[in-house]
C-alpha cells in the first residue's frame, strides 16, 4: 500500500477527482539511525563528482520506477548493483545558474554543489558556503580521526584564470569548510597513504608519544606566537592568522584522536609513491584507501572530486586525444557525442569497480555499501549548453536500511538538489531545518 | 559590454493565480504577455494554485502560444521555467475553462494546444520556482501579480530568507482581490503592496464581441477559446492588476492613501475608454516569438534532457 | 587586469545588486597614459580662443556616432549612452566613459559599415574627457594601498628552506597547490592555509630539520630499488626516454645503473645518454651502440655512476639526447628489437652510501660546538632565527626556542636533537610561515607608513628571487641603509645578476606567459609524433632562456614582439626547421628568416595556447590581448557555451571558413572580430609551434585587420603591427609585474603609478631593468596604509 502511495505520488491529480497525495517526507526520525549511537554501524556519506556534465540521453533510464531490462550505457558498469543504485531525477542546482553574473557557469556550478548557495564572481575575493559535508564532519565528524576526507585525481591548474572570471578555487575544490575556505583535495597517493597511516609508521610506541608531545608543544609555541602577532594587525591580517589558528587547532585534534585510538590500522597495501600515470590505476589507489578509511571508521565523510571542473584533460586511456570540455561542446555533432558518452563511460567503470569493493566487504549482517550514501553526480547536466536543471545524480548504497535501490525516481521539476542533502544529512544524525536554497526534504527515498 | 545601472532588462514578471477559475485570468494573463511582445516586462514565472494539473497545462498551453507554438520553443515559460503548480491543496475540479480549449482537436484528431504536462512531475513546486525565478531579477526591478489566492506567495514567504530577497527584487505586489492582499501583509510581505478595488473589475469590462473581431484574427488562440466557453462582457480586475504592475504611471490608475502596507487601486473614469482600448489591443496582440539567445537550432530540437522520459 | 570591485560587490547583496555585472574586465590604462600627453597638448591649446567644452568636443560626436543605436529605444547590446550626454557623468561614470574612449580610439566603435567620425573629432573627444580625469585624479592624495600577509608559497618555501640550511627539500611535490589570484600564485588574499598544509608544515620541518642536521643515520645496508620495463615500473616517454618516481629516502650517494638492451649495426656511432632528476640534468655520458663484441644471448650493457641525491619524491628520466636513429625506425616493435636498436628499459638505485658532500647546512646552524653550554646554544638559535624571522630576533623570540631544547634533554636527548626541535618550532611559526608587515595604525584606512627596511629587503628579495633575503641585504636593512641613495639600485642590479633571479622567469614569465602550463598540456602524440619530454623542456629553455636575456642583458621590451633573436638546441631547431645548430646546448640564434621573431613564435606559447589535436585562433588571439595587450576579451554573456571550433573543426572546410560561418552571429562577432584576427595570424604555427603552410588540406589564410585599420598578410606582418602597441603592451606587462612584485591585485589608485612607469619606459627606450627598478621605487611597493575594520558583506 506503500507502493501505491509512491505511484500516487507520480500519477496524482490526472483529471479530475483523483485523490491528493500530501507530499511524503521521509518518516524516519533522524535519532533513529543516528551515526552516533553506539554499536551501530555507522553510515558513510560520500559525494562523487565528474567535470563538464554527462551524456543525458545515455544516463536516464528510458522509465520513472523500478529499473525494467537493460541500464542505459553510462550506468551498464554498475549492473552488478543495479539493486544497490537509485537514480534521481529533475534535482536542480538554481545557484549554478548565472543570476546575474554572467559567463562561468563551471566555475559557479562547481562552486554551488555542495554548498548550495551562488559562488562569488571573483579571482580573489572568494565567497561560497560551507558545504553539506562540512556541517557533517562539523557536527558528527568529531568522533573520527579525521572528520572529513578531500580526495581528488586531478592537479590544480597552475597560471591563467578558470572560468571567466571565477577563482580556481571554485573548480579545483569540492568541500568548503567555511564560506571562505575551501578544502583542496589530495591528488598524490602517497601524501593520502602517509595522511590516513602516518608517515611514522616505522616508529614504535615511545618514539611516536614522543613525536606527538613534541608536536603539541610545538603547536602551543606558535600559538602564543600568533596571538601576540595579531594585536597590532590590520582586520585582513587578522583574519589570516586566524585561519591559521583555526587550522593548528584542528590538527590539535587530530593528535588527541590519534592518541586515544593509537591502534595502528593496517592499510593492506604498500605504500604508493607519487601519481601513477595510468588514470584507472590513480583512481582505484585512491579509492581502496578511501575503502580502508571507512572500514577502520578513520572517517565517514568524504568528497571526491574526480577530475577538476571544466577540465580539457584529454583520455588517450581510451583513445580520445580531444580535450574533455571541447568536446562536451558537442554541437550535438555525433562523434563527438560519442567521444563523451565514452569518457562518461570510463569514469563509472572505475567508479563501479569501487562500489564492488565496497558491496564485497560484509559489516554486520549488511555490507559497507549496505551502510553508506555514494552520490554519483555533476554539476551540469547539458554540458553543450550548460543546463543547470535536471542533474545526472546518482545514490548508491543502503544508508543503513534507509535507501531503497533499484529505481528511477523523478521529483517535480526544479526541486533544488539541497533538498536531497538536507535529507543525506538526516541520516547522519545531523538533522538542520535549513540548508542551502533548499524547499525541504526529498521524499520516498527510503520506501519502495 | 552592459553598463552600470543601466541597460537593465524590462520589469520581470511573476504571475500567479488560480487558473480556471474565472476567464477573467486568461484575458489578464494575455494582456501580460502582450506586454511582454513590447518588451514592456518579462515573463518570469506563472504559477497555478489551482491544485489541478489541467490548470498548470493551460497555463503552459498559453506560454507556448506566445512564444509562437509552431516552434514549440521549450523556453516559452518565463523563458526557462517550468508552470508552477500548488499540489498540497484540496484537489480543484476541472472547468470547462480549462476543458474546453484542452480538449480541441486539429482536423487529423491531435490536440489543438500541445503541452508536456501529463503529471505532477511535470510541473514545478509553486514556491520554489518563484522564489529562483526572483532569484535572477536585478533589484527593485521584479513585479508580482497574483490573480487569485495567496496559497502560493504564502508558501514563498515561508522559505528561509525569502523576504529579504523579496524585499530586495519586488519592486510591488500587485493583488486582484482585497483578502490575499491582508493575509500577505498579515504573514509580513514586505515590499508595497496594492490590492485592486472590487469597482475597478466592474467598471470597465472586456467585450465578448472582441471574438468576432480582434481575436477572430487567429486561426487558433487559447484565450479566445476559454472566451468562447461561456461569451460574456467580463470584469477585467485581474487585467487592471497585470497593466498597474507594468505601467504604475497610467493616468487611467490612481492609488488610495496606503492602510498599512496595503494601497488601494482605483480608476479615473476619465480614463476608462483609453484603459479599455489598452486591454484589447495588448490582450489580442500577435505572439512575438523570441528566439533563445544565439543557439544552433540543432540543439533545442533535440535538446537530451527536456521533456523527462515518461512511462 | 584590475580587480573589478563591481564584480565583487554583485555578489554582496542590497545596493549591488542592481548594478549590472560588467563581462567586460577594466578596460586597461591605455586611455590614461596617452590622456597625459594629449592632455598636455589640451592646455597648450587652452591657451587659444577656445578652450575645449564637453558641448563642442564630446557631445557632437555622441550624438552623431553613438546615440543612433545606443538610445533609450534600441539600446543595442543594452548599452545606452543618452544619460550620458551630459557632463556631469565624465566624471560620475568614468568606468564607463571609459569603455566608450577605449571603443572610439580603437575604431572598434563605430562599428564598420557606419561613418566613422574624423580623426580631429576623436582626438578632440578623447583630449577633452581625459583631460578631466587628469584634473580630478590631480587632487586625489596618493594611495599606496595593502598587502595581505603573504603565506610563502610552495616555491618561496623551497626557495627558502634552501637559502637557510640548504637543504633540497621540494615542497611543490609535498604540500597542496596554492590557489592563484590575477594569474599568479603569489597573492596574499588566496594563499590559504587548510588544516592537511599545516599538517605538511608539521612534518616537513621533522625532515628538513633533521636534513639539516643530518640527524638520522643511514642504514646499515644499503637498499636497492629496480624499475623496469618488465615490470612497468618505468613509464616509455617515447622511443629514447624511460622515467621513473623514486622516493629517495635519505640524502646520500647512490649506485644508479641504467639498463641497455639491444645492439645497433655494425657501424653505429655512440649516442650521449642523459639523466634527469625532476628535469634537471644530472648525468650525461657517451654510449657505445655498436655491437659489443661479447657473446650475450640477447645484446643487453649497462651503464654505472655514483652521485649525491637529496631525499624526497624524484621523477628520474634516462634518456638518449638528440638520438635519431630511433627515427628510422617505422613500428615500434622493431625499435624495442634488441636485434635493431639499443635501447633503455631499467632504472636501478643503490644506496644510501655515506656521502663525501658536506653537509653545508650542518655547518651553517651549528656555528659552535652546543656541547659547551647554554651560551652556544642561545648563539645558534639567535643566529639561525634571525635569519629564518628576516629580523633581527628579541630575548622573547628566542627563551621558547631554548624552552624546546630543554625540554629533549628532560626526554633524555642529546643537545642536537634539542636544537633539532627548536629549529621544527622556527619552521612552523609564523614569522616564518608568513610575510607580516607592521604598520603604525593598522585599522586606519588613511594613515600611509613606509614599510621598513626590513620588510623592504623581504618584499626585494622574494620579488626578484622568490626567496629570502641573503646575508648583504638583511644586514643593509639592519642598518638602516637600504634606503640610502643608490643602495636600493645597486641592490636590484646585484640580485637581478645572482642565479637566484632566474625565479624571475620560472615565476613571473611562467605563469604571466602561461608556460607552466606546458606541464598538463598533452598534445596528441598521433597528430604531433616529435612531442616529448625533451621538446618540452626544450620549448620551457627557450622562452625562460630569452626572458632572462632580455632581463639580465637590460634588453628593449620591444625584443619581447619582435626580438630578432632566440635560444635553440638541436631539438627545437629542427622543430622550427632552422638549419646548423646541433647538439642539446642552448646558445643565442640570430633569426634570418621571418618565420620566427619575439616570443608569439616561441613552441612554448603556441603550445599552451592549443587544443591536444589541433591550435585554436579563439585561445591564441584571447592569449594575445590578455597577456601582450592587457585587454582581456570579455567573457561570452549568459548561457551561451564558447564558440565551439571542435564542431568546426569536425566539419568540412577550413577551420577558418567554419568559423567566419559561426560569426555572422552579432552577439559572438563583437569580441571575436578582435581575438580571431590576432588568433589566426599565428596559423601559421602548428599545435606545438611547427612553421605550416596548410592545415590539413586547406591553405592558411592568416590575414588580417586591426581594429585600427591596418591590415597584415603575415605572423611577422603581425608582429610589426603589435610593435604600434608599445604603450598597450608596456601597461600589461608592468600592470602584470607589479602585481606579482606586490602579492595583490591591482587597483584604481595604482594606475598613476602604472602610467608613471609607462611613461618613463617610452621615454627611455623601454629598458627592462628600468622596469623592475621603477616598480621597486614605486610608492605601493615602498609604502603601505591601514585598513579600515571592513562589515562582511552578505550575499
Amino acid at each position: 500500500m506503500i507502493t501505491k502511495k509512491t505511484l500516487s505520488r507520480r500519477t496524482m491529480l490526472r483529471g479530475a477527482g483523483a485523490a491528493i497525495a500530501l507530499p511524503m517526507f521521509d518518516a524516519m526520525a533522524p535519532a533513529m539511525n543516528s551515526s552516533s549511537i553506539p554499536g551501530k554501524a555507522p553510515i558513510r556519506m560520500a559525494f562523487t563528482y565528474v567535470p563538464n556534465g554527462l551524456d543525458m540521453r545515455h544516463w536516464t533510464p528510458k522509465q520513472d520506477g523500478a529499473f525494467v531490462g537493460e541500464l542505459p550505457k553510462i550506468l551498464k558498469p554498475m549492473e552488478s548493483m543495479r539493486q544497490d543504485m537509485t537514480i534521481l531525477s529533475n534535482l536542480t542546482q538554481n545557484n549554478g545558474r548565472a543570476l546575474l553574473d554572467g559567463a562561468g557557469d563551471h566555475g559557479r556550478c562547481c562552486g554551488a554543489y555542495l554548498t548550495g548557495v551562488q559562488p562569488r564572481k571573483s579571482f580573489v575575493d572568494i565567497k561560497a558556503g560551507i558545504s553539506c559535508d562540512q556541517i557533517v564532519a562539523n557536527q558528527v565528524g568529531g568522533q573520527n580521526r579525521f572528520p572529513s576526507l578531500e580526495v581528488g585525481l586531478e592537479d590544480a591548474r597552475q597560471a591563467g584564470d578558470c572560468d571567466s572570471g571565477y577563482s580556481c578555487a571554485y573548480t579545483n575544490n569540492l568541500a568548503w569548510r567555511s564560506e571562505t575556505q575551501p578544502l583542496p583535495p589530495v591528488l598524490d597517493p602517497r601524501a593520502l597513504f602517509e595522511r590516513l597511516f602516518g608517515k611514522g609508521a616505522a616508529l614504535n610506541p615511545e618514539e611516536r608519544a614522543r613525536q606527538t608531545k613534541y608536536r603539541r608543544s610545538i603547536l602551543d609555541f606558535v600559538t602564543a606566537d600568533t596571538r601576540k602577532l595579531q594585536g597590532d594587525l590590520g582586520p585582513t591580517d587578522r583574519r589570516k592568522l586566524d585561519e591559521y589558528l583555526s587550522s593548528i587547532r584542528e590538527i590539535e585534534r587530530q593528535l588527541e584522536k590519534a592518541e586515544k585510538d593509537n591502534a595502528q590500522v593496517n592499510p593492506g597495501m604498500p605504500k604508493p609513491y607519487g601519481v601513477p600515470a595510468d588514470f584507472a590505476e590513480h583512481f582505484k589507489l585512491m579509492t581502496d584507501m578511501i575503502t580502508v578509511a571507512f572500514q577502520a571508521d578513520m572517517s565517514r565523510v568524504v568528497t571526491f572530486l574526480v577530475t577538476r571542473e571544466g577540465t580539457s584533460r584529454p583520455y588517450r586511456e581510451i583513445g580520445i586525444p580531444d580535450g574533455h570540455h571541447p568536446l562536451t561542446h558537442h554541437q550535438n555533432k555525433q562523434e563527438l557525442l560519442d567521444k563523451v558518452t565514452r569518457i562518461n563511460e570510463y569514469h563509472m567503470v572505475q567508479f563501479a569497480k569501487w562500489m564492488e569493493k565496497l558491496k564485497s566487504i560484509k559489516e554486520g549482517d549488511s555490507t559497507i555499501l549496505g551502510n553508506s550514501m555514494i552520490v554519483y553526480g555533476a554539476g551540469l547536466s547539458d554540458g553543450n549548453r550548460h543546463t543547470h536543471e535536471n542533474l545526472p545524480v546518482m545514490i548508491v548504497g543502503g544508508g543503513g536500511n534507509t535507501i531503497k535501490g533499484g529505481r528511477r525516481i523523478t521529483y517535480r521539476k526544479e526541486t533544488p538538489i539541497s533538498n536531497l542533502y538536507l535529507s543525506m544529512m538526516d541520516r547522519m544524525g545531523v538533522r538542520i531545518e535549513h540548508f542551502g536554497d533548499a524547499t525541504g526534504r526529498i521524499d520516498g527515498l527510503n520506501l519502495a | 559590454m552592459q553598463f552600470r545601472g543601466q541597460g537593465k532588462p524590462s520589469l520581470g514578471v511573476v504571475f500567479d493565480s488560480d487558473m480556471g477559475s474565472r476567464v477573467e485570468t486568461a484575458l489578464a494573463l494575455s494582456v501580460l504577455y502582450g506586454l511582454d511582445g513590447k518588451n514592456e516586462c518579462r515573463v518570469v514565472s506563472i504559477s497555478s494554485s489551482r491544485t489541478s494539473l489541467l490548470s498548470a497545462a493551460y497555463c503552459e498551453v498559453v506560454g507556448r502560444f506566445y512564444a509562437g507554438a509552431v516552434s514549440g520553443a521549450i523556453f516559452s515559460i518565463g523563458r526557462t521555467l517550468p508552470v508552477g503548480l500548488a499540489a498540497d491543496g484540496k484537489i480543484a475540479g476541472d472547468t470547462p475553462i480549462l476543458t474546453g480549449p484542452l480538449s480541441l482537436k486539429k482536423p487529423d484528431g491531435s490536440p489543438t494546444y500541445e503541452h508536456g504536462i501529463d503529471e505532477l512531475i511535470d510541473t514545478a513546486e509553486a514556491h520554489g520556482l518563484i522564489r529562483n525565478a526572483l532569484t535572477a531579477q536585478h533589484d527593485q526591478n521584479a513585479a508580482v501579480v497574483l490573480a487569485g489566492p495567496a496559497t502560493n506567495l504564502l508558501k514563498v514567504l515561508s522559505l528561509p530568507g525569502s523576504k529579504a530577497l523579496i524585499a530586495a527584487k519586488v519592486k510591488h505586489l500587485v493583488c486582484s482581490t482585497p483578502l490575499a492582499a491582508k493575509e500577505l501583509e498579515a504573514a509580513g510581505w514586505p515590499s508595497p503592496i496594492v490590492s485592486v478595488s472590487p469597482s475597478v473589475g466592474s467598471a470597465v469590462l472586456f467585450p465578448a464581441a472582441t471574438l468576432e473581431k480582434e481575436f477572430a484574427a487567429f486561426p487558433a488562440h487559447p484565450v479566445a477559446d476559454a472566451f468562447r466557453v461561456q461569451p460574456h462582457d467580463a470584469p477585467t480586475g485581474e487585467l487592471a492588476a497585470v497593466l498597474y504592475a507594468v505601467r504604475p504611471a497610467d493616468k487611467a490608475f490612481a492609488l488610495s492613501e496606503s492602510v498599512g502596507k496595503i494601497r488601494q487601486l482605483l480608476l479615473e473614469t476619465a480614463e476608462k475608454e483609453r484603459l479599455l482600448a489598452a486591454y484589447i489591443e495588448l490582450a489580442t496582440a500577435k505572439p512575438v516569438v523570441r528566439q533563445p539567445r544565439f543557439r544552433p537550432p540543432a540543439v533545442d530540437a533535440k535538446k537530451p534532457d527536456v521533456p523527462p522520459a515518461k512511462p | 587586469m584590475w580587480s573589478d570591485r563591481r564584480r565583487n560587490v554583485t555578489s554582496t547583496g542590497g545596493a549591488a545588486l542592481n548594478t549590472i555585472v560588467v563581462y567586460m574586465p577594466i578596460v586597461s590604462l591605455r586611455s590614461v597614459a596617452k590622456a597625459v600627453l594629449s592632455a598636455c597638448a589640451a592646455l597648450l591649446a587652452a591657451q587659444g580662443p577656445a578652450k575645449p567644452t564637453f558641448d563642442h568636443s564630446v557631445q557632437p560626436l555622441l550624438t552623431k556616432s553613438c546615440l543612433s543605436c545606443h538610445n533609450d529605444r534600441l539600446q543595442s547590446g543594452s548599452v545606452n549612452l543618452a544619460p550620458f550626454v551630459n557632463p556631469a557623468t565624465v566624471l560620475a561614470n568614468r568606468e564607463d566613459w571609459e569603455k566608450v574612449v577605449q571603443k572610439v580610439r580603437s575604431g572598434e566603435m563605430p562599428p564598420k559599415g557606419l561613418p566613422r567620425p574624423s580623426i580631429e573629432q576623436i582626438g578632440a573627444f578623447t583630449v577633452f574627457i581625459e583631460s578631466e580625469w587628469e584634473r580630478a585624479d590631480k587632487n586625489i592624495k596618493p594611495d599606496p594601498g595593502r598587502v595581505t600577509a603573504r603565506r610563502l608559497n610552495r616555491i618561496e618555501y623551497t626557495n627558502t628552506i634552501r637559502d637557510l640550511l640548504s637543504v633540497d627539500f621540494r615542497a611543490e611535490k609535498d604540500f597542496p597547490t596554492d590557489d592563484s589570484g590575477y594569474g599568479f600564485d603569489n597573492i596574499g588574499d588566496v594563499l590559504t592555509i587548510s588544516p592537511i598544509l599545516m599538517q605538511k608544515y608539521l612534518e616537513a620541518a621533522e625532515t628538513i630539520s633533521s636534513r639539516a642536521l643530518g640527524a638520522d643515520p643511514l642504514p646499515a645496508k644499503p637498499v636497492e630499488f629496480e624499475y623496469h620495463s618488465k615490470t612497468k615500473s618505468v613509464r616509455r616517454l617515447d622511443r629514447s626516454n624511460i622515467e621513473a618516481t623514486h622516493r629517495v629516502d635519505w640524502d646520500g650517494e647512490y649506485e644508479v645503473t641504467i639498463g641497455l638492451p639491444g645492439e645497433r649495426a655494425k657501424d653505429a656511432l655512440p649516442v650521449e645518454m642523459g639523466f634527469w632528476m625532476d628535469g634537471k640534468l644530472i648525468d650525461r655520458r657517451m654510449v657505445e651502440t655498436k655491437p659489443s663484441g661479447l657473446v650475450y644471448f640477447n645484446p643487453y650493457s649497462e651503464e654505472h655512476f655514483r652521485i649525491f641525491l637529496p631525499e624526497g619524491d624524484h621523477v628520474f628520466r634516462a634518456g638518449f639526447i638528440g638520438d635519431e636513429f630511433v627515427k628510422t625506425f617505422g613500428a615500434d616493435k622493431e625499435a624495442f628489437s634488441d636485434k635493431r636498436n639499443k635501447f633503455l628499459n631499467m632504472i636501478k638505485f643503490i644506496g644510501p652510501y655515506p656521502t663525501k658532500v658536506e653537509r653545508v647546512g650542518r655547518k651553517r646552524v651549528l656555528v659552535c660546538d652546543p656541547n659547551t653550554g647554554a651560551a652556544c646554544v642561545t648563539k645558534i638559535l639567535t643566529a639561525l632565527t634571525r635569519r629564518a624571522y628576516r629580523r633581527p630576533v628579541t630575548r622573547a623570540d628566542i627563551a621558547p626556542l631554548e624552552g624546546f631544547v630543554t625540554m629533549a634533554r628532560k626526554e633524555g636527548q642529546t643537545v642536537e636533537q634539542g636544537i633539532q626541535l627548536a629549529i621544527q618550532a622556527v619552521l612552523v611559526s609564523p614569522h616564518f610561515l608568513f610575510r607580516i608587515e607592521k604598520h603604525p595604525s593598522p585599522n586606519d584606512p588613511l594613515r600611509v607608513a613606509k614599510v621598513s627596511d626590513l620588510e623592504l629587503a623581504s618584499r626585494l628579495s622574494y620579488f626578484l628571487w622568490s626567496g629570502m633575503p641573503d646575508d648583504e641585504l638583511l644586514a643593509l636593512a639592519e642598518g638602516g641603509k637600504l634606503r640610502s641613495p643608490g643602495v636600493l639600485e645597486a641592490q636590484v642590479k646585484r640580485l637581478l645578476a645572482d642565479n637566484r633571479s632566474a625565479a624571475l622567469a620560472d615565476n613571473f614569465a611562467g605563469q604571466w606567459l602561461e608556460i607552466r602550463n606546458l606541464d598538463s598540456v598533452k598534445p596528441d602524440p598521433q597528430k604531433f609524433p616529435e612531442w616529448g619530454p625533451e621538446l618540452r623542456d626544450a620549448m620551457r629553455a627557450e622562452t625562460r632562456l630569452f626572458f632572462e636575456n632580455v632581463l639580465r642583458e637590460n634588453r628593449p621590451l620591444t625584443e619581447f614582439i619582435n626580438g630578432r633573436y632566440t635560444f635553440l638546441n638541436e631539438m627545437l631547431a629542427k622543430h622550427y626547421g632552422i638549419p646548423g645548430v646541433s647538439g642539446p646546448d642552448f646558445r643565442r640564434v640570430e633569426l634570418t628568416t621571418d618565420q620566427r621573431g619575439g616570443i608569439l613564435s616561441h613552441a612554448s606559447i603556441l603550445t599552451v595556447s592549443s587544443y591536444p589535436t589541433r591550435t585554436s585562433p579563439v585561445i591564441r588571439g584571447k592569449y594575445v590581448l590578455q597577456n601582450m595587450l592587457g585587454a582581456p576579451p570579455p567573457a561570452p554573456p549568459p548561457d551561451v557555451p564558447p564558440l565551439d571550433e571542435s564542431a568546426a573543426a569536425a566539419s568540412v572546410g577550413s577551420l577558418r571558413q567554419q568559423m567566419e560561418k559561426h560569426r555572422t552571429n552579432a552577439v559572438c562577432a563583437s569580441c571575436h572580430n578582435r581575438m580571431d584576427t590576432l588568433g589566426f595570424g599565428l596559423e601559421n604555427y602548428d599545435g606545438t609551434g611547427k612553421w605550416r603552410a596548410k592545415d590539413g588540406k586547406f591553405d592558411i589564410d592568416v590575414s588580417g585587420t586591426m581594429p585600427n585599420g591596418k591590415s597584415f598578410q603575415t605572423p611577422a606582418e603581425m608582429r610589426t603591427l603589435l610593435l604600434d602597441q608599445m604603450p598597450e603592451f608596456t601597461r600589461c606587462i608592468t600592470e602584470k609585474m607589479l602585481t606579482y612584485a606586490l602579492g595583490r591585485g591591482l587597483e584604481r589608485y595604482d594606475r598613476r603609478t602604472v602610467e608613471a612607469i609607462g611613461k618613463k619606459l617610452a621615454a627611455n627606450g623601454y629598458p627592462f631593468q628600468l622596469l623592475v627598478n621603477e616598480i621597486v621605487q614605486s610608492l605601493p611597493f615602498q609604502m603601505r596604509r591601514g585598513e579600515a575594520p571592513k562589515q562582511v558583506a552578505q550575499r
